[in-house]
């Protein structure tokens, strides 16, 4: 009997299907005698809640992926903050170990020695210093990075911009000198004062030069401009530009350039240390400033950095309206 | 003070060769030189001893330095121990919170030599009332 029924169905299925259309379609007719005929160009409820149903799935997918990732980067950054402040301590550990013992040799408190070892020693004793200046400098990065650094712990002190900027050119003459870059500062003839944290400024002001110094090729140039052309607008700035003809930042990650740790590939390629905070923080101390920074690359040409740093710092959250 | 009594220093050092070139540098002047490798140690060995100063290593296996701070601190036949913390944490947090303690001074191991640690240890033991 229901192999019979089986043979029926499967014999009729086309019929079945034709009945089945008509029954649909005359299902639609009695709707559209209800409701009125659907308007032009409009699609049927169905197929909308269908489409919207679809998009939403796909949004919530969407939605989860992302939520990944953006779980994975906190962990990242995390992981690297972890890393950054582990290995400067425990690089402090063996460092002191070899500070102390070259000392200790050169002063002669672990036996007599002679002159020539003595100054072996001292040697010693000023590259292991010089490290450990490098590792304090990493952990100053990691506390400012890690958000413990506010603009109330700022100390605002009217300063000379061209001789703050010349301090931090000072400090890269030999970089300059070995890598044959053209160093340029050009300054407006009278004297520009601003009201900054001069400390927070030099970091700036290191940070767009080790860069510009860094990812320029031998025999570049690296040119910084102060300039008072926009000090008669509605609020005095003075603006300084930091250009160099180096590596440039290709254009598909010009967005990334002041997050945190982000180095950009072809940076990466040309020098393998760095950890991809300097313009972070440079961003940071310029905000802080109530300043603004922008720049314009183009991949193996340059890049320029612009800054503008108010000569007065506003009182903070005046509404002018 | 009795002159001939040695002032005795206790190290509180996990790391070995750190502790032993920093007890050979007190030891070279004549101080008693006691030491201890963890946190444990170094409250059982200042009960024992009663040192005229510690130098306190902050990150310690088992208690770490703040802990043995408090513990000393809290010890009425040693809280008056001037305690130099010689370690190489020196975030602003962490010198805050070991001067809050009771910390005597604080120096940050990599920036300065084991001279720097003998004075700073002198400078402690010169300004001890006599008992």
């Amino acid at each position: 009997m229901v192999l019979l029924l089986a043979a029926v169905v499967i014999i009729f299925h086309p019929f079945i299907f034709l009945w089945y259309g008509e029954h649909q379609k005359v299902k639609k007719l009695l709707q559209i005698a209800q409701l009125g005929l659907p308007q032009e160009g409009m699609v049927p409820a169905d197929e909308v809640t269908k489409a919207v149903e679809a998009k939403q799935r796909e949004i919530q997918a969407k939605e989860l992926a992302l939520n990944l990732a953006n779980k994975r980067l906190d962990k990242l950054d995390t992981a690297k903050f972890e890393f950054v402040s582990v290995t400067t301590h425990q690089l402090r550990t063996p460092l002191s170990a070899i500070k102390w013992t070259f000392d200790m040799l050169a002063k002669g408190e672990l036996g007599p020695v002679t002159d020539e070892q003595k100054m072996f020693a001292q040697k010693g004793y000023e590259s292991t210093d010089r490290a450990i200046e490098i590792v304090n400098e990493l952990l100053k990065i990691d506390s400012i990075q890690e958000g413990k650094d506010t603009r109330a712990n700022y100390n605002f002190a009217n300063v000379d911009l061209a001789e703050l900027i010349n301090s931090v050119l000072f400090l890269f003459a030999n970089q300059v000198k070995a890598r044959n870059i053209e160093l340029i500062f050009n300054k407006p003839n009278t004297s520009l004062v601003a009201q900054v944290d001069p400390k927070r400024l030099h970091v700036v002001f290191e940070n767009l030069l080790d860069n510009a110094v860094k990812y320029t090729k031998l025999g570049g140039r690296v040119t910084v401009t102060l300039s008072d052309a926009k000090l008669n607008s509605a609020r005095s700035v003075a603006e300084v530009t930091v250009s160099d003809t180096g590596i440039g930042i290709p254009s598909g990650e010009q967005t990334k350039i002041f997050q945190r740790f982000f180095r950009s590939s072809n940076a990466v390629k040309l020098v393998t240390d760095g950890n991809g905070l300097g313009l972070a923080i440079v961003k940071d101390i310029v905000d802080n400033h109530q300043g603004e920074i922008w720049f314009e690359s183009k991949e193996n040409e340059g890049t320029t950095f612009h800054l503008t740093l108010p000569l007065q710092q506003a009182p903070l959250q005046i509404n002018q309206s | 003070m009795e002159p001939n009594k040695k002032q005795t220093v206790l190290i509180v050092e996990d790391d070995e060769f750190l502790r032993s070139l920093a007890a050979k540098r007190l030891d070279k002047e004549g101080l008693g030189v006691q030491v201890a490798v963890d946190g444990e140690t170094a409250v059982a060995v200042a009960k024992e001893v009663k040192p005229d100063v510690i130098v306190l290593d902050l990150i310690l296996p088992g208690l770490d330095g703040f802990e043995v701070l408090e513990k000393i601190k809290a010890e009425e036949s040693l809280k008056a121990v001037p305690i130099i913390v010689f370690s190489n944490l020196g975030q602003k947090e962490d010198i805050e919170r070991a001067q809050y303690l009771g910390a005597a001074n604080f120096l940050v191991k990599s920036n300065f030599t084991l001279d720097d640690l003998l004075d700073k240890v002198k400078e402690q033991l010169a300004a001890i009332k006599p008992a």
